[in-house]
């Protein structure tokens, strides 16, 4: 009774924060929900068992807090910062630039420029968007170079903010997929080196491609006056002219420090080395080389996903203290006599999409207890090989989650770069995620990963030709829905609003196909199961897209 | 071996699309596309367990 009387707290209190009716920051509303569910509960442990539970509940809490990857991103956010502040980042701007001349052209610069976050996987993809995003700008008209459109401006800082804004998940030094790893490590030994990376950059590689698509087709038509970027002026492409950018030795040298601690993180060739102590070691090694002040790297440190974790992992000790999560557990359970278990497993690995928060750590810290209990461990739905298929499925989903968030989402730092009004991306982050990363994370995992990482295991198959032919279905129906999608757009904002859903449903019927078929393979109750939650979850995220953005701005103007 | 042509194979197409996205439309800046893909590919591959 009191698990699901303190997860009713922490649902309310959550949905009441997105929908903005609770105008704090979500920091600290995981704070004071953590506060109200140990008082709630100490009452009502005091009243049914007595004292001795009621001082032992604090201590359950704080066991919830697991410190392993909280320690990990400091270190990786103490390292980056290094990075900032000794002008890394001016090199790499640098090396950019002199890319575009060789014959990979603009075009070829500019896919490796999309794609620079998902290859360094920085702990928080806020750290490469602060530093990179006003070199995007500069590529406009208003940055100075006034060597892309208007439109090319907004496709690429908007590819960019999805491939930044997805980057923590496979980071190894911190990212929100250890989180995941840390549980699946039950079963593989060497979980830990990364079992959620790989499927996770698969699709966000190819899912940063699809939300380009989207918004050059969709976004950019549904709402086409909400940026104020200033477009090219006529004939200007044929008198464009270089801009000098400069950087300091200190930039080359940190950058190569820092490449270095990535590789020594993630090979580990001097043996097992904790990833905190290499980063640290390579923070403080850029410090001395540049000769930088501790008030310059601790300018380059961003603390808000440190915060977000924490209060995330004590919302989710109060949780798991009081007996939410057991609660949650069942009430999932339930829900499988519904949608089975194929249909309620597609809802739940798109819950964060749904429930879009500023940080996804804070609710990747609470669920993915609770997806663990499908697997052997608890409820037994799933096998462990199935079990990592989800989670990799999930992991993506959830890591992305902070770019559509209305709650301070990275995701407006692109807007604002944009010079584009609020929730402008939303629907096509949202998009990419349900539509592609999601489906193509579990084919990856299914098809690969399982054998890379349980080599001796002869159920886990190597197939290439099925994750190239998934891969190229997903991308197909995505091709289709998004121009049927940009077909359909009229001046009727809300009939397009309820074709955006109806593409939304398929692109979410087609995730629950291919993630019941990666689970429970050709069996045909199971892909109906996956097909009704996929269509269940998409509209829920489509419900929070925004019809238009004009209104909105006409609603916050006071008469 | 087969994480990086399957990360090959991502940047590949990943590229074509997001030139096409950027109205670099003619063949030859479709194929810088998928060649700055391909790299991006390359690095990620590199970068991941095998």
């Amino acid at each position: 009774m009191l698990g699901y009387i303190t997860l009713a707290i922490f649902l309310i209190i959550i949905v009441l924060t997105l929908f903005k009716k609770i105008t704090l920051p979500i920091q600290t509303v995981l704070v004071l929900i953590s506060l109200i569910i140990m008082v709630v509960g100490g009452a009502f442990l005091f009243f049914t068992e007595g004292w001795k539970s009621v001082l032992l509940l604090p201590n359950e809490m704080m066991a919830g807090i697991i410190l392993h990857p909280i320690t990990a991103l400091l270190a990786g956010l103490f390292l980056a910062g290094a990075l900032s502040a000794s002008g890394g980042f001016e090199a790499l701007k640098v090396i950019l630039n002199w890319i575009q001349k060789t014959p990979l052209g603009l075009a070829g610069t500019l896919v490796i420029i999309t794609q620079i976050p998902l290859i360094a996987s920085l702990p928080c993809g806020r750290i490469i968007g602060a530093a990179l995003l006003p070199l995007l700008f500069s590529f406009g008209l208003e940055g100075g170079m006034g060597i892309l459109t208007k439109s090319q401006l907004i496709v690429f800082i908007g590819a960019f903010g999805r491939n930044a804004f997805g980057s923590c998940g496979p980071s190894p030094i911190g990212g929100v997929g250890q989180i995941g790893e840390g549980f699946l490590g039950s079963y593989f030994p060497t979980a830990s080196l990364g079992i959620l990376r790989s499927p996770q950059a698969f699709a966000l590689m190819l899912g940063t491609a699809m939300v380009a698509l989207f918004l050059k087709m969709v976004s950019m038509k549904l709402y086409p006056n909400d940026v104020s970027l200033r477009d090219l002026p006529e004939g200007w492409l044929g008198r464009k002219k270089d801009v000098k950018i400069n950087a300091p030795m200190k930039g080359y040298i940190s950058l190569v420090i820092f490449i270095a601690a990535l590789l020594i993180s993630i090979f580990q060739p001097f043996g097992k080395v904790p990833v905190q102590t290499v980063l640290v070691l390579a923070g403080i090694l850029i410090m001395a080389a540049s000769r930088g002040t501790i008030q310059d790297l601790m300018g380059g440190i961003i603390l808000m996903p440190v915060a977000a974790m924490t209060a995330g992992f004590m919302a989710a000790g109060a949780l798991a203290a009081t007996g939410g999560f057991d609660a949650l557990g069942n009430v999932l359970r339930s829900l499988t006599s519904v949608l089975g278990v194929a249909g309620t497993l597609v809802v739940f690995v798109n819950i964060q999409t749904i429930l879009p928060l500023s940080c996804s750590r804070i609710l990747t810290a609470a669920l993915v207890p609770v997806l663990y209990f499908f697997g052997p461990a608890k409820f037994n739905f799933l096998s462990w090989s199935q079990l990592a298929i989800v989670m990799s499925a999930y992991i993506i989903n959830a890591t992305t989650s902070c770019g559509p968030s209305p709650l301070g989402g990275a995701g407006m730092m692109a807007e604002g770069q944009m010079r584009a009004e609020s929730g402008y991306i939303r629907g096509a982050y949202s998009f990419g995620v349900i539509a592609t990363m999601t489906p193509l994370a579990a084919i990856f995992m299914k098809f690969l990963n399982l054998s890379i990482f349980s080599p001796d295991n002869p159920e886990f198959v190597r197939n290439l030709w099925a994750i190239g032919g998934y891969a190229a279905l997903v991308v197909m129906v995505n091709i289709v829905i998004i121009k049927v999608l940009s077909g359909r757009i009229s001046a009727d904002s809300g009939r397009n609003w309820v074709f955006q859903g109806g593409g939304f449903c398929l692109a979410g019927a087609t995730c629950g196909l291919v993630l019941s078929i990666s689970l429970f393979e050709l069996d045909v109750v199971s892909m109906i199961q996956g097909i009704l939650g996929g269509v269940v979850a998409a509209f829920l995220v489509a419900f929070l897209v925004p019809k238009t953005l004009t209104l909105v701005k006409a609603e916050a103007t006071p008469h | 071996m087969l994480t990086f042509i399957a990360f090959v194979f991502a940047g590949v197409i990943s590229g074509a699309i997001i030139a096409y996205a950027l109205d670099m439309k003619t063949p030859k800046e479709i194929a810088q596309g998928a060649l700055g893909g391909l790299i991006s590919g390359l690095l990620a591959g590199f970068m991941f367990p095998h």
